[in-house]
Parts: structure tokens; C-alpha cells; sequence
């Protein structure tokens, strides 16, 4: 019989699954719960660097000995092998996050687990975990209606869009690459925004060149295509062209009915040759005629953009009409082009009117090393974008195009919002008061919840202050006393420790951003708080 | 902190360590919550710390590319890393745990359940203890204590403390902490005369080849680069002193 003054543990509890399956592995109550936190403080304390423009970044070396340097939380979560359960939750909450902002994942896991702490300080003295939970929910409510309060609604002009891209790319580049992302990320959203329309981010195309420095990525207002033309005959520069998007094939296409053909003279078999060739020639001599109309009194251009092939006759074709002709045009492109040059894309050359041409003002062929790129630039009005990146080496490639997907959603969440709210942490400092404030209406020991959610938050400026050296806990106590003589929005400078106005200094977050955050994150914890057992009850020796 | 509670129903809790305390304060059945005693919340404390710890060091392996399960180890409920060669590692049973954790109250039940009775006993009138030279097992870790003085604690509780005796000169040098009079409780370290049976020729056989093995294994400690090396190697001269002193024991009884 198990001694229990001894302190061991009861043997004798069966869980209810143990009765059916003594395989069945189970972690009770206490040790369930302790386990859970355990491993979102795990989590927790991999991300705890990465926060805001003073962290640090991660180095990710893949098996082969690709490198991936990064700061987003959601790729470091993915490039982790997590099997446990809890932290792989975690994890997916990281993914939720990034698909619908894009922005805010790591300050989410910091929140989580710091939630889960501070609830752990009160349940481990005895506090029901349901308690804890409920707290939980009405202190998000109430940091939901302090979010409405500190908003702030304006117009989205270019100026304030500049902030709030330039607050999201410093946490992911270093400083002078984001102000140089800042300005073309901005025009790029802008140029592609139609009124009343939701911004549609594919159409802004992100091509990657490996050449040069990092400070040469530059907004082309118009497409870059990554191949160039096939003949050698054809012209490398083209200015003020028409410019034709289609999808029909222009190569020679066997028959899909087999048939048999007997001739008995060379004469026969050019006539054979001749008779197959007829068919594609027929459509280059559409696309020629229509070329000499449009084209016949003054010096246009012409370029064709075809989906599909074109075979070298046709080619030879084109190009002895100076007509440049590019093929195999990524599928992708084709609702760009038209976007970026205007014209309608055909699927044959019946009917082919000058009205269903663009007009670009400069088309030219770049070579780089093998690969050729096509520049059309200059184009009227172009609705669609595209964000030329360059960069040394790969690594670099991939840090600038994530950094510039994050920016480009958070100028859409901007403008779709309307609305912006302070960063520095200037937020959760407000909210933290407001928590404390409302706390004693709370009834019961769901306040103690309360306390726990308004201490989690605090974990935000607390770690900006503490990735730029600065001691956290003494930053902290400055904010919080800043905030209650001026009432106003104080955040963490990370220059030099001291609090400073976030809006004055132009550190603006998403709206939607902030609102995501505090509900799931609020979710996830008080699931995880709840968690009274945790049952494998399948092939338990299930090795990963 | 200065919070105040209201009645709340115990829960039972099944866990090695919190179930100690649990014991102390009353049964299961208990409704009236108290706040923890200040012997308490410094267990809590000394928990909450080695979970900050254990927690830090997980981080760095994942950072390194382990992985974590969905496993907990058996001996001490931590979540397990595998590495790239699919072996199992506990974080705090590999790192953290340490001979000294034996007297951790945030690990050991009955090193808690000591410490709290040595503060009770503290406030009382403590009588003099001889403290005799230990005689046995010269190559024991020093400093370490016995786990049935714990017992000896631990069965102190059952019932009022007898007198202390004199402590006999074969009784073991007993650390600080442990109350003094538990000594005359030993089960096991019976003040039986010192003249031991002759020994056994296969009790002698194997002394001497533990002993053998403790030398080889004190030097290559010495020679070691290794971190690994000298945790394994540490480890192997813990187990060779166990030996040695369970073979003493057979010797003397």
C-alpha cells in the first residue's frame, strides 16, 4: 500500500480511459497544466530576441546548407520541429495570425506565454484555472473597447501610409533598407489602388535579380518579365510600342487525328510541308497586317506577348517585320499586362482590332549573367506593379522579399482599416492602466484574472526595452509614470530608454493587427488553462 | 504579493512534488483553503525557478534544431527533445538534476517535507547533537544525505518525537539541516557493535572490484575533454559509492 505521507504519488487515481486502454498515456490536472506552460514558455523564450527593430535575428540552416536569416515569428515556428502538442497549437495561432495581417506573430507568443505565466503564479497557489479564464474575458472585452478609444482615424494619405509601412519593415530589416522599402512599397499599394475596390496584393509582382547591392531595389511602374526575346534579329529596346497580349499558339501542333499521307515526288512532299505550315502562317499574317495598320505612318513600336509558343518560322516571321515577339509568358502575367498596358488579352487572331492593343512607353531586353529580363516601363496608367528586389546573395533576396510582403500588407490593412493606432508599445501601456483601473468592478476573483492579463501585456515594452540593452524593469516604471502625469500615448524610444510620444515620432501599428492579437490570443491561453488531462490513447509508442 | 482568497474547494493533485505539500496541510477532503504557509511559498518559488530554468534550456535546443515530442519523461514529467539521431533527452533529468537535488525542495517530496519540519522544529528548544565522524563508504560524496534520514524525518511525523538518545559513534555525521534527534530512529544505521562479521568472500571480491573501477574511473575524470564524458563519468563513480555502501551494509548486518 503507497505510503502517503511519503509524498508519493497517488498510483491509485485511474483515469476512466485507463480502464479501457491501460496503455492509454495520461497527464492529470496539475502536471497536464505545468507541462502546457512549460512548453509555451519554451516557445516563449526562442522568440523573446526577436521583437521590434532592436531584436536580433535567426539564422536558419537547412540540412543541404541553404541559409535563411529571419526575424518573423511564423517562419522560425515552421522551421522548428515541434511534435508536442500544445506548441504546435501555438504554433498554428502564429500561421492565423500571418494570413489574416501579416504582421504580429511574435509579439503573439510572447503575449501567450507570458499570459500563461502569469496565470501559473496564481494557480499554483491554489486559484481554479476556470477563474483565471474568466478574468481573462473580461479583460479582453474591456482592452477591446480601450482599442476603439485609442485609435486613430485619419486619412490615409501617402504620409501617414509611410509610417505605418516604415513601423512594420524596421522590425524586419535593418534601418536604412526599410526607409528605402518604405517609399516603394507605399507607391507600389498606392498605384495599384482602386477606390472602393479591396486592394488586390497579386497584383503588385515581386521579381528578385541577383545583382548588385540591396539599395538598388527599386518600384518599376510597369512589369519585368524574366525571359527575353528569342531571335537574335529582334530589337532590344522598343520605345512607345503597342503592345499585344495573347494567349493562342503560334507554333506548329500535331494533329490529334493520326493520318497518313503517301506522296510520290519532292514536288509532292513541299507541297506536304507547305500545307502544314499554312495553318500558323495564316495567324502571323493577321498579326502582320494588323501591325502595318496601326503601325504604317508613324514609327511605333510592336511588341507581341504570347502565352503560348511561337515556333522560329513564325519568329522569323515577326521579326522581319520588326515586330518583337516574346513567348511562354507567365500565366500570371497575362492579367498584369493588360492591367499595367491596357488592351484586352486574346485568345485568337480572328478579330484582332486595334482597340484590343496597349500602349507602353519603353520596352527593353536586360541581360544578367544567362538570364535576360524584359523591362515595360512607362507605361500610361499602370494598375499593376512591379517591385524589382536585388541583392548579393540569396539570403538576402529572401529576407527583402518576406520584408516586402509584410510592408505591403500592412499598407493594405492600413488603408482598408482606416484607421491606425500608436506602436511602441505605447498601447499596452494604456491598456494596462485602463486593466488596473477597471479592475474593482470586476466581481469576484475574477479579478485576479484581470490582474494577470494587464501584468501579460506589459510583456511587449518590456522585451523592446530589453533587446536595445536598456533595463526593462526601470524603462517600464518610466512609461507607466509618463503615461499617468501626460495622459498621452508614451511608447519605448529605442535610441536612448526613454519614453517618448509614438505618434509624434511616427510609430504607427495596424488597427487590425492589435485586434487579432488580443483575441486569439486570449483564446488559445484560456484553452490551455482549461486543460485538465491529456490523453494519448492511440498507438502510444507512435514514434515521429 | 497581497491578494486575498475565499474559500475554495483543494484539488487533489497527483503530481510527485505539490502532493508532499498537499499532504502536509490537511486531507483531501478538506474545504477551508489557507493561504500557503511562508515554507511553502518558498517551495513555490524554488519550483517556479527551475521551470524558468528548464523552460531557457529547452528554447536553446529547439534553437539547435532538436525536436520536441508530444512525450513527458517518466522520472520527472518534463517534455522530451529528440535530436537529429532520434535519441530521447530529458532537459532537466540530464542538466538540471544534480546530487544536490536530493535536498532541492522544489524535487524531492521528502527533502520538503524535511525542510518544513526543520523550520518547526527550529522554533523549539533544539538539544545538542554529537556529530560523529562518518565511517563508512570513504569514497561517498560528501555531503550527501542518506535518504533514510528523509524518512527518518518523514516517519517523524507519525507520531510524537521520542526522546532524543545518545547518539551512538556509529551513527553518520548528519548534515545541518535534518533535526537532531532523528538519529536514534535510523532503521537502518542500528547502533550495532562496530566488530563486524567476518566478511563474505564475495562481499570482499566485489568491494574490490568497485573500488578498482572507481580508481579507472577518478582518472579518466581527470583526463577528460569532454563535457559528456565527465557527466557519464561522474554518474558511473555516483553508482560505484552506491554500491560500496550497499555492500558495507550487507557486511554489517
Amino acid at each position: 500500500y503507497p505510503d502517503f505521507e511519503k509524498g508519493l504519488p497517488n498510483v491509485y487515481t485511474m483515469t476512466a480511459i485507463k480502464a479501457l486502454n491501460p496503455k492509454a498515456e495520461v497527464a492529470r490536472a496539475q502536471a497536464a497544466l505545468a507541462v502546457n506552460i512549460s512548453a509555451a514558455r519554451g516557445l516563449q523564450d526562442v522568440l523573446k530576441s526577436n521583437l521590434g527593430p532592436k531584436g536580433t535575428m535567426k539564422m536558419l540552416v537547412s540540412g543541404a546548407g541553404d541559409i535563411k536569416l529571419t526575424k518573423d515569428g511564423n517562419v522560425l515556428l515552421h522551421e522548428m520541429q515541434i511534435q508536442h502538442p500544445t506548441a504546435s497549437l501555438i504554433a498554428k495561432v502564429a500561421t492565423a495570425q500571418d494570413d489574416i495581417t501579416g504582421d504580429g506573430t511574435t509579439s503573439n507568443v510572447l503575449i501567450i506565454g507570458e499570459l500563461l505565466k502569469q496565470a501559473d503564479l496564481y494557480v499554483s497557489e491554489g486559484l481554479h484555472p476556470r477563474i483565471i479564464a474568466e478574468g481573462f474575458e473580461a479583460a479582453k472585452d474591456k482592452a477591446l473597447k480601450v482599442l476603439e478609444e485609442m485609435k486613430v482615424t485619419r486619412e490615409m494619405d501617402r504620409e501617414t501610409l509611410i509610417h505605418v509601412a516604415r513601423t512594420s519593415l524596421r522590425t524586419k530589416v535593418h534601418a536604412e533598407l526599410a526607409d528605402l522599402l518604405t517609399e516603394a512599397v507605399v507607391d507600389a499599394v498606392l498605384a495599384i489602388h482602386r477606390p472602393n475596390e479591396p486592394i488586390d496584393l497579386f497584383m503588385v509582382e515581386i521579381m528578385e535579380m541577383k545583382h548588385k547591392t540591396d539599395s538598388d531595389t527599386q518600384l518599376i511602374r510597369g512589369l519585368v518579365l524574366d525571359h527575353g526575346a528569342r531571335h537574335p534579329d529582334m530589337k532590344k529596346r522598343v520605345e512607345d510600342a503597342f503592345v499585344l497580349t495573347c494567349n493562342a499558339s503560334l507554333e506548329y501542333e500535331k494533329t490529334s487525328v493520326n493520318s497518313g499521307f503517301f506522296y510520290k515526288s519532292a514536288g509532292e512532299r513541299e507541297k506536304l510541308v507547305a500545307a502544314e505550315r499554312k495553318f500558323i502562317e495564316e495567324r502571323v499574317k493577321k498579326i502582320i497586317e494588323l501591325k502595318n495598320a496601326v503601325c504604317a505612318d508613324n514609327s511605333k513600336g510592336f511588341v507581341v506577348l504570347n502565352q503560348k509558343g511561337i515556333d522560329p518560322y513564325s519568329l522569323d516571321a515577326l521579326a522581319k517585320e520588326g515586330i518583337v515577339a516574346l513567348r511562354r509568358t507567365k500565366r500570371r502575367n497575362m492579367e498584369r499586362l493588360t492591367l499595367a498596358c491596357g488592351g484586352i488579352a486574346m485568345n485568337s487572331f480572328e478579330d484582332l482590332t486595334p482597340e484590343c492593343l496597349g500602349q507602353a512607353g519603353l520596352v527593353y531586353e536586360h541581360t544578367l549573367g544567362e538570364e535576360k529580363y524584359t523591362f515595360i516601363e512607362k507605361c500610361g496608367n499602370p494598375l499593376s506593379v512591379t517591385l524589382l528586389v536585388k541583392g548579393p546573395n540569396k539570403h538576402t533576396l529572401t529576407q527583402i522579399k518576406d520584408a516586402v510582403r509584410d510592408g505591403l500588407r500592412a499598407v493594405k490593412n492600413a488603408i482598408e482599416d482606416g484607421c491606425v493606432v500608436s506602436g511602441a508599445g505605447a498601447f499596452e501601456v494604456a491598456v494596462h492602466d485602463a486593466l488596473i483601473k477597471h479592475k474593482p468592478s470586476v466581481k469576484g476573483r475574477a479579478q485576479l484574472g484581470v490582474q494577470a492579463f494587464a501584468d501579460a501585456l506589459l510583456i511587449i515594452p518590456k522585451v523592446l526595452a530589453q533587446n536595445s540593452g536598456y533595463d526593462p524593469m526601470e524603462t517600464l516604471v518610466k512609461l507607466q509614470t509618463e503615461y499617468k502625469e501626460s495622459g498621452q500615448l508614451v511608447g519605448v524610444d529605442l535610441s536612448s530608454g526613454e519614453p517618448m510620444v509614438a505618434s509624434e515620432a511616427g510609430v504607427w501599428d495596424n488597427y487590425s493587427v492589435k485586434k487579432q492579437l488580443l483575441h486569439s490570443c486570449t483564446v488559445i491561453a484560456s484553452n490551455i488553462l482549461l486543460v485538465d488531462e491529456i490523453m494519448r490513447a492511440g498507438m502510444s509508442s507512435l514514434k515521429g | 504579493m497581497c491578494t486575498t482568497f475565499f474559500g475554495v474547494k483543494k484539488r487533489r493533485a497527483a503530481t510527485r512534488h505539490s502532493s508532499g505539500i498537499m499532504a502536509l496541510n490537511a486531507d483531501d477532503d478538506d474545504f477551508e483553503w489557507t493561504p500557503p504557509s511562508e515554507s511553502e511559498m518558498k517551495v513555490i518559488h524554488a519550483q517556479r525557478e527551475r521551470q524558468d530554468k528548464i523552460s531557457k534550456l529547452m528554447g536553446a535546443y529547439l534553437l539547435k534544431g532538436y525536436k520536441m515530442l508530444g512525450e513527458c519523461c517518466e522520472q520527472c514529467g518534463t517534455i522530451l527533445l529528440q535530436d537529429k539521431q532520434k535519441k530521447n533527452y530529458c532537459v532537466a533529468c540530464q542538466e538540471l538534476d544534480s546530487d544536490v537535488d536530493k535536498d532541492n525542495p522544489a524535487l524531492n517530496a521528502q527533502a520538503a517535507l524535511s525542510q518544513v519540519r526543520e523550520r518547526q522544529l527550529a522554533s523549539q528548544p533544539v538539544p545538542q547533537a554529537n556529530e560523529a565522524p562518518s565511517s563508512d563508504a570513504p569514497l561517498s560524496i560528501t555531503g550527501q544525505p542518506r535518504p533514510e534520514h528523509c524518512e527518518g524525518a518523514a516517519s517523524g511525523l507519525r507520531g510524537p518525537l521520542p526522546p532524543p538518545a545518545n547518539p551512538s559513534p556509529a551513527s553518520t555525521v548528519t548534515p545541518s539541516f535534518l533535526p537532531p534527534s532523528t538519529p536514534s530512529i535510523q532503521p537502518v544505521q542500528v547502533p550495532a557493535p562496530l566488530v563486524a562479521p567476518a566478511p563474505h568472500p564475495a562481499l570482499s571480491s566485489a568491494e574490490e572490484v568497485v573500488l578498482h573501477k572507481l580508481r579507472w574511473a577518478t582518472q579518466e575524470l581527470q583526463h577528460s575533454a569532454s563535457v559528456e564524458a565527465s557527466i557519464q563519468l561522474c554518474s558511473l563513480i555516483r553508482s560505484c559509492a552506491d554500491s560500496l555502501r550497499s555492500l558495507k551494509e550487507l557486511h554489517q548486518s
